[in-house]
This record gives C-alpha cells, structure tokens and sequence, in this order.
C-alpha cells in the first residue's frame, strides 16, 4: 500500500473542509485517470465501451484522509491486488508489479505537460504513448475542479506536477491534434499474443506495433507466433502520428504480393 | 453554515482514510436526497425529470471533513444560499430560512424511519434512492448513523424496510376534484386547491399558463383534472394536472355524486 499527497489549493480559506463538487470532480479526474493509464499501458486504449476488467477496478481501490488542504490517497499496489496476473510468466510485461494505479496516472499526465513544453512536439519522443485522446478527455475534467474553486493542485509525490487552470488549454489543444484513426493493412511478425485481453505484439521494421483483436483468438493464431502474418484493421495514433494500436478483426497468413505491398508503417491521414 | 456529523461504523481498523467508492456511495444519497427532500417540500414531489432548479442545487453546495470515522458535511442555510427564495415575489412558505437541506433530509429520514404519521415527507422516488445505501455495506461499512441518539441509524435491514414501505404506496391514478383555486406561484407552477366540500388543501403542479390565464383562475371556483399521487397511508401528495377550468364546484360536486 502506498500513499500520495495532493495539495489542493483554493480560494476558500477553510483548512479542514472541503468543498464536495470540487472533491467529487478531482476524484472523478484521478480515478478514471489511474483506469485509463493502466488500460492504456496494456491495451495501447485507455477507455473502451463497458466495465473495466476486475483487477483494474482493484487497482484503483482507493482510501482517502483530508487535513490541511491535502488529499491522501492510499493506493494499493499491483503486486497487492492482482498478484497472481503478474506471476504467470510476464503476463503483463507492460507493468511493473511494484507501482501503482496512480503512479501510471502521474507518469501519464506529466508526459502531457512536459510534452506541451516543447514549442513542437518530438516525433522521436515516446512521450505521447502515455495518453491517447480518451485520457486527454478525462484530463481535460480537471477544468470542472478549478470551477469550483480550486485555484491549483499540485501532485506531491513523483513527478510533482502541477495543475493550474492554465493546463486546461494544453488538454484542449492536444485533444485536438489528435489524428483520426484510419482503416489499414499491414505485414510484419507476429511477436506475442496474451489470451487475457486479446491484445498482440506486431513486428514491423524494427518497430514493434501493439494491437488488439475484437474477437477471441482463434488456435490457429498460436500457430501463426512467430511467422509473417497480415492485419487488417483501424490504426489509431498519438498526437505525433506514431502508432498508438491497431484494432483488428483480421490475422491472416499474407499472399506472396501481400507481404511487399503492406510493408510500411502506416501513418495518418493528414487533415 | 451548519455542520453535521454522520458516523460510519465498519470492521477497518484505520479511523482516518475512507473507501472512495464507499464516500462517493454515500454522498450521492445524501446530496440527491437532500435535492429530492428539498423539492418534496415545495412542489409535493421529490424528483422529476431534468436538471433541478438551480436553487436546489445551491443549498446542496457541501463541504465535507473526514475524521475519526465521522463524516462532517458543512451545508449552508437556505438563507445564505439563496435569499431569493424568502422575498415576498414568489415566496416559498414551506421552507424556513434557517434551515438547511440536510435539515430536510433527515426529517424525511425520521419520518419514515420513525413510522410517523407525516407520510408526506417521503415519497416513492426518495424512498427508491435511499435504496441506494445499500451499496454501502458491499464496501465494508456495517452502519450509518445521521443522529448521535440512534434514531436515525441506517443498516442493511433498514434497506429492506425502503423497499417494503416504497411498494405499499398506492399507484397513481386519474382523478377530477373541484375546490377554490388558493394560490399559484410562478416560478415552479405549484398551487393550492382547497376541496369542495370538505375544505382539505390538495397541493398541486399546473401546465405552463400565461399570468392572464392565472388571474382569471385565481380565488375561483374550479375543476381539474390530472393524476394523483399518494402517500403511504392513501393521502393525496399531489396532482399533476392536465387541464384546469372554472366550474361552479359545488354543482361540480353533486354531479360527480349523482354519476356515482
């Protein structure tokens, strides 16, 4: 179990009350933001249609104390909630079983704000894997804390980002910039496939590609590990165009004229 | 402001932290029960749908302190929250300034808690909310108590006591009563209608009307038409009409009488 410290500053000189709209929209803010990183960690998607798997809804399992114009979070770690997800043989490599929910949560929401640093955002940086337009969205929720009085929070552990109500057009920016997922085909090796939320690894030119099947995996994909396969299916990006995933309902072997015709990355489509 | 004290009995051993999703279960009943126990007062009905008038949502602006396994929830007077509400155009006689909508919520919760015969502090939705502290005990609370005496204690056997008392309301139905149309306020619709001929003051919620329409209605003989809702003992909470005319009530009366 970890804790964290949130300082919250505000225009009411109140120590030891605090307002419930603003409580209840940071909470919102932090809880299906420490959901949506995690998700994002694993699935390359921080938010789908329907519930959360159980062991993310574990993960953000919090307890909280107020006093002094701070919010303490308890926070249990991965390790202490899904244990036996993490001694299967790196079924989830993506995570470290000693961090928190809330640790992917700050990693994630620094990566927005040391992003917006730099007047044009680095194509070579792996920053914008950390947060797809989903998590921008819930980020952008901190504008509904600073309507209700909140003047600034700053996250004491970690990173120890700040968030001031001059955050709030970096998340709108960044939504914005977002390119539009679009239909693909592409060759490459198939690294791994996890059984448990149907996602896969795909090699392509060096660069390894993280997808997700909208469908169970079929026994013949265990086959297919290993050997050139083809996808078919919507690319989403990041904010820089890299690919963020790749949604697909398709893993076939490719026909000879297929593998040299669908070789390359694919990019987005420019607006 | 006010503060009051809600204690959360549960098995954990750390008086200091909270469940979230138990805090968050919590204080949405309370803060929608406070709106719906605020609205029960002034138009005969806790919800409805749509976004509450903005006054409710004033009074139920709460702060909140955790410690020592007491939630404080400071709610501010109807008077510091909304003043308005006490000038004399459109007055709302059935709230007192000094009080504040967690004063209401627990008077509703004493009401049907206690069995007390003032069935018209609670109706069916609120009776269904309150439902909703049942998700509580799944995050490891056992109790919660709104009063230090024990009155007001709620646990998982009192849920079961919402949901029996909720289904022995009577249904709505069609009704047609005749009386003197008493008072109309604007600003939310509602009126009084004192019966023919037993002189009993049915409170009411109108259509849209035109200020002309209302003068012409106001201290007059009427009949109107709409369905009633009902406590748990049977006694009209309200009517919502469709239809309002000026009728001679007495005559009105009788002939519903002879038709019988």
């Amino acid at each position: 179990m970890q804790t964290y410290q949130v300082e919250i500053e505000t225009i009411n000189a109140d120590y030891q009350m605090i307002s419930v709209p603003l409580f209840q929209s940071l909470l919102w803010v932090i809880t299906e933001g420490s959901k949506g990183a995690l998700r994002l960690c694993t699935e390359g998607r921080s938010t789908v249609r329907g519930a959360p798997p159980q062991w993310i809804k574990n993960a953000t399992n919090f307890s909280i104390a107020f006093r002094d114009k701070k919010l303490y979070i308890q926070t249990p770690t991965l390790n202490d909630i899904a244990l036996e997800l993490f001694q299967q043989s790196d079924e989830f490599a993506e995570l470290n079983s000693e961090q928190t929910s809330l640790d992917y949560f700050q990693d994630s929401l620094a990566a927005v704000i040391l992003n917006s640093q730099f007047s044009e955002l680095e194509t070579n940086s792996t920053l914008d894997l950390l947060y797809d337009k989903a998590l921008l969205e819930v980020f952008y929720g901190f504008h509904k804390v600073f309507q209700q009085g909140a003047k600034s929070i700053r996250f004491l552990n970690g990173n120890k980002i700040q968030i001031t109500p001059d955050s709030i057009p970096i998340f709108r920016k960044l939504k914005s910039i977002v390119p539009f997922p679009c239909q693909i085909k592409i060759v490459g090796i198939l690294e791994s496939i996890r059984n448990y939320d149907r996602t896969f690894n795909l090699l392509v030119n060096n660069y390894l590609l993280k997808g997700i099947s909208k469908h169970m995996f079929c026994k013949e994909i265990n086959t297919m590990i290993g050997t050139e396969v083809l996808i078919a299916g919507t690319a989403y990006f990041t904010v820089t165009g890299k690919v963020l995933r790749i949604e697909t309902n398709q893993i076939i072997i490719p026909e000879e004229h297929e593998r040299n015709l669908w070789r390359k990355l694919p990019l987005p489509i420019s607006g | 402001m006010q503060i009051y004290s809600i204690r959360i009995e549960n098995q954990s051993v750390d008086s200091h932290t909270i469940s979230v999703t138990l805090l968050q279960t919590l204080l949405s009943v309370l803060i929608e029960g406070s709106k719906g126990a605020l609205r029960l007062r002034t138009e005969g009905r806790s919800m409805v749908r749509g976004a509450p008038p903005q006054w409710i949502k004033a009074a139920t602006t709460f702060s909140m302190a955790f410690k020592d396994k007491q939630l404080q929830i400071g709610s501010p007077t109807l008077y510091e929250s909304v003043p308005e509400l006490f000038h004399e155009n459109g007055k709302m006689e059935e709230l007192r300034p000094e009080n504040t909508a967690i004063d209401y919520f627990k008077e509703s919760l004493a009401a049907i808690l206690n069995n007390e015969l003032e069935d018209d502090l609670y109706d069916k939705p609120l009776l269904d909310l309150l439902q909703g502290f049942h998700n509580i005990f799944y995050q490891g609370a056992d109790s919660i108590h709104f009063s230090t005496d024990g009155r007001l204690e709620i646990n998982l056997k009192t849920i079961e006591y919402f949901k029996d008392l909720a289904d022995k309301i009577p249904p709505p139905r069609r009704v047609k009563m005749a009386g003197r149309l008493d008072k109309i306020r604007s600003n939310d619709r509602t009126f009084k209608l004192i019966t023919t001929p037993n002189n009993i003051i049915v409170k009411g919620i109108t259509q849209p009307m035109t200020q002309k329409e209302v003068q012409a209605l106001l201290g007059k003989e009427v009949l109107i038409s709409g369905i009633a809702f009902y406590t748990t003992s049977g006694k009209t909470i309200r009517i919502e009409t469709d239809q309002i005319s000026l009728a001679n009530a007495h005559e009105e009366y009788e002939r519903v009488i002879r038709e019988i």
